[in-house]
């Protein structure tokens, strides 16, 4: 069969391998993929471009853009992540190497012949599957090859999605100004250019990737004898866990989490500015996204590791406590108030790095509850929770601000009642986790299970 | 062939994949961090009083 050395059985570690080759084969795909959060940089200069009649993109349409490739994560990990436990990591992050950086060519046709449709399709949708394929391909690899620290190794990886904006960000700048300078098509020669770059890195991650062979453990590690009622030593198939009311409590955890963090990331350059009116430039406002992402990105590391110590439960009490009380402070620190930029800023960072702890952290949960067997494809349905929060999270935001806009009310009195209402979200975020316990053994696999599935678990 | 009689993968190895994957993100990490600094150079909050 043609590219069979993709195949699962291909990919199997020879002895030896060192498992230290694996976090910089994941990282490559999340780096790459994490690019969309750096959507935006191609905003303004589609919004520029003109058809041959005249006409313009407004705003929203150039929006859908991005809002078109997050669904299409969500629905592509939830779709394929049973067949990607079968398949093994290697083929799915083949295809979503293919799918992103083909997503970026068909988009650069439709910028050329200025055609919308065609950027929906490349970029939102097949880019989109690229995305939801590679987001979710590392996790259970990781897992399996860093059984003494999972929130570690898959907050690794996580934490590369949240940096792969700092690197596409400028990496598309650079690229449209060098086309510009060299009177060529900017925008489609950056996207061809970017998605044959992107291409070759990841497919760095496919053939540096390996899954360990089976009763693989690392050198001198025992599972704990400390047992954990939450921490479970048998598996759940992804058929039976997304039915089970743990998998709608993480889901509900994810979903607040998420659309709390939307709640600064959706509006933070004009939030800054607004709170602190003739403060902030809106060159600094420019700094201060750029801080939250290197917060986003830190917090990925930082609270999945600190999981490993600290317990998956408890981390996200951590998030919903102390992100709860933040999140009501936050608007007491504007100019009428406290007037205190950089306690804004302290506060804004801290609630940052929780959205990405929730994110990195939310594998290894996975894991603790339903065991290592389908947590790819777990993870994946479980990724619909951030769809959701993605369209949820903005309309709310964005909702309130028009209302006060429309009825000519200033702008900055609509950030308290946004923030409190992220703030309650969180307090719905703690229920969830409180409600969180050990999974009914009657959904448990029997023992005599394979270690991969054969079948499809649905 | 035993286990431990078995090639190891290289320190220089990992150590090169570990910096293909590093660079591009500290020269993006720099692009930020220069970005996020100018949110602390010439910004004096207007005092309240004069609102």
């Amino acid at each position: 069969m043609a590219l069979a050395f993709l195949d699962r059985q291909h990919s199997i570690a020879p002895t030896g391998y060192s498992r230290w080759l694996v976090p910089p084969a994941a990282l490559a795909i999340h780096l790459s993929i994490g690019q969309v959060y750096a959507f935006s940089v191609f905003k303004n200069p589609l919004l520029a471009l003109q058809a041959a009649d005249g006409s313009h993109w407004n705003l929203k349409a150039v929006g859908y853009i991005f809002s078109i490739a997050i669904a299409f994560l969500g629905i592509s990990a939830a779709l394929f992540g049973a067949w990607l436990e079968r398949a093994g990591p290697r083929r799915a992050m083949f295809y979503s190497a293919l799918c992103f950086g083909l997503g970026f060519v068909i988009a650069s046709f439709g910028v050329s012949s200025h055609q919308l449709a065609l950027i929906y399709l490349g970029y939102g949708v097949i880019g989109g599957i690229g995305l939801g394929l590679g987001y979710i391909s590392p996790v259970s690899t990781l897992i399996k090859w860093f059984p003494d620290r999972p929130g570690l190794a898959t907050g690794l990886a996580i934490m590369g999605f949240g940096g792969g904006a700092m690197i596409g960000g400028p990496l598309a700048n650079n690229l449209m100004a060098y086309y510009k300078a060299a009177g060529q098509p900017s925008i489609p020669y950056t996207m061809i250019t970017m998605g044959g770059l992107y291409f070759v890195f990841m497919m760095f991650g496919v053939f540096t990737i390996r899954i360990p062979r089976e009763g693989w453990r690392p050198a001198g590690w025992t599972p704990s004898q400390k047992k954990s009622a939450l921490i479970s030593t048998n598996n759940v198939a992804v058929g039976k866990a997304w039915l089970t009311p743990q998998f709608w409590l993480l889901w509900i955890i994810l979903f607040v989490n998420v659309t709390a963090g939307i709640g600064i990331l959706e509006q933070a350059a004009p939030m800054i500015q607004d709170l602190f009116h003739g403060a902030v430039t809106p060159t600094a406002a420019v700094g201060f996204v750029g801080l939250l992402s290197i917060f986003n990105m830190a917090g990925r590391f930082f609270w999945a590791s600190t999981s490993d110590f600290l317990g998956r439960k408890a981390t996200y009490f951590v998030f919903f406590t102390l992100g709860a009380i933040l999140y009501f402070v936050l608007p007491l620190t504007r100019q009428e108030q406290l007037n205190s930029i950089p306690l804004f800023v302290g506060i804004a960072v801290v609630l940052l790095s929780m959205y990405g702890g929730g994110f990195a952290t939310i594998p290894a949960y996975l894991k603790d509850l339903f065991g290592g067997y389908n947590v790819s494809a777990i993870h994946g349905r479980l990724l619909t929770a951030w769809s959701a929060a993605g369209i949820i999270g903005p309309l709310i935001v964005n909702g309130i601000l028009d209302h006060y806009v429309e009825t000519h009310q200033p702008r900055e009195n609509a950030y308290p009642l946004i923030l409190h209402i992220m703030c309650g979200l969180l307090v719905i975020g703690f229920l969830a986790n409180l409600l969180v316990r050990p999974v009914a053994d009657k959904h448990w696999l029997p023992t005599s299970t394979p270690a991969v599935p054969e079948t499809p678990s649905h | 062939m035993t286990e431990s009689a078995e090639k190891k993968s290289s320190p220089i190895l990992i150590s090169l994949a570990w910096l293909i994957v590093i660079l591009p993100t500290l020269w993006g990490l720099n692009y930020t961090v220069k970005n996020a600094l100018k949110l602390f150079t010439n910004n004096t909050p207007a005092p309240t009083a004069t609102k």
